[in-house]
């Protein structure tokens, strides 16, 4: 079972960069050149197909940021759209395909980071808004004895948020790559041999398919069932990867969000 | 037990105790989960026409609650893969 791994790509100096790292970045790039073509030229009349697109992506984290956190947080909604658009995109980076791109979510320091973002955002938060003589004094609610409790309790939610989404998408990741290797045998190609296998079985069925209505029953359901054989791995693979890929990846990326938001306007 | 290194027998109880981390910790958030799809069922049975905001809370729901069963997961990767007791 080779489960991909956090390997260091290169060196800059003695700095180490990781495959999560370069993924990362690419994704960031990307996200950057998609936002900032969105949001350019935008017009008060007449607006195009893009600005529409924009529009609706603003107004659905808008109004998310607006219902739980209040309308005197909506300077927040760069940050939760910013956080959200990456954590999604990341977590379904898995989806591109087995061996090629390795979730950067799927690495402990990924998460770690957003939730020490959100952590100091938090304290900044209660600082700015109660004044920090009632942000110490919380501390000491509702006993002085209660401190080493409420230091405890504040730090377990950046560590809750980190470990919720690694651990998903790491269990994810390892319980793919686990039925890869059961269907297919081999850990590196199953993307193409999955597709090599739809190919096969096009051109199967499209060979017999017009001599399919003289055959004898029995060959009938021998073809049926190769068919079926060819597409199992496929069939299989794509329902894994729709669950943990596509479902729990955004399913994780918007309970981050809405965690964090929580926690900043707590 | 003649041949078995303690390295061995370490490797042994770490795959034990990632079996028994995981098991363990995945009966709460079952429960859980499904008591949470229960209710999410009644209240969708009984209020249709909130359907969508009521799927989207269970599912919020049950991925927080979720969060004691990852715990346990984490423990198992740990025991499997970066062996902290040898």
């Amino acid at each position: 079972m080779n489960i991909p791994e956090v390997s260091v790509g290169f060196y800059i100096g003695s700095f180490p960069i990781t495959n999560t790292m370069i993924w990362t970045w690419v994704i960031l790039g990307l996200l950057s050149v998609l936002f900032i073509w969105l949001g350019s030229g935008l017009k008060v009349r007449n607006i195009g197909k893009k600005q529409v697109v924009a529009e609706w992506i603003y107004s659905a984290v808008g109004n998310m940021v607006r219902d739980t956190m209040g309308p005197d947080h909506a300077f927040f909604i760069p940050y939760i759209l910013a956080l959200f658009s990456f954590l999604m995109v990341s977590n379904i980076s898995g989806f591109w395909g087995l061996g090629i791109v390795r979730p950067p979510t799927a690495d402990l320091a990924t998460p770690l980071a957003m939730a020490i973002m959100t952590f100091i955002l938090t304290q900044w938060n209660h600082i700015r808004v109660n004044g920090i003589g009632t942000y110490l004094r919380s501390f000491l609610e509702p006993f002085p004895i209660m401190l080493p409790m409420n230091i405890v309790s504040e730090i377990a939610n950046p560590v809750s948020l980190t470990f919720r989404m690694f651990g998903n998408l790491l269990g994810g990741l390892i319980i793919t790559t686990m039925i890869y290797g059961l269907l297919v045998g081999a850990n590196t190609m199953p993307v193409w041999i999955a597709v090599g296998s739809v190919v096969l079985c096009v051109v199967l069925v499209g060979r017999y398919f017009t001599r399919l209505k003289g055959l004898p029953k029995n060959k009938k359901a021998g073809l049926i069932l190769l068919a079926a054989l060819l597409f199992l791995p496929l069939a299989v693979t794509s329902f894994v990867h729709f669950y943990f890929d596509l479902f729990a990846g955004i399913l994780q990326a918007y309970i981050f969000c809405l965690l964090s938001m929580i926690f900043i306007s707590a | 037990m003649e041949g078995i290194t303690g390295q061995e027998f370490i490797y042994a109880c770490s795959a034990i105790g990632a079996g028994l981390a995981v098991g363990l910790a995945a009966i709460g958030p079952g429960i859980g989960e499904g008591f949470a799809a229960g209710k999410g069922v009644e209240a969708v049975s009984r209020q249709p026409e909130a359907r969508s905001s009521i799927i989207t809370t269970m599912l919020m729901g049950q991925g927080v609650s979720e969060t004691t069963g990852i715990y346990g997961l984490v423990i198992a990767l740990l025991l499997l893969f970066a062996h902290p007791f040898g």
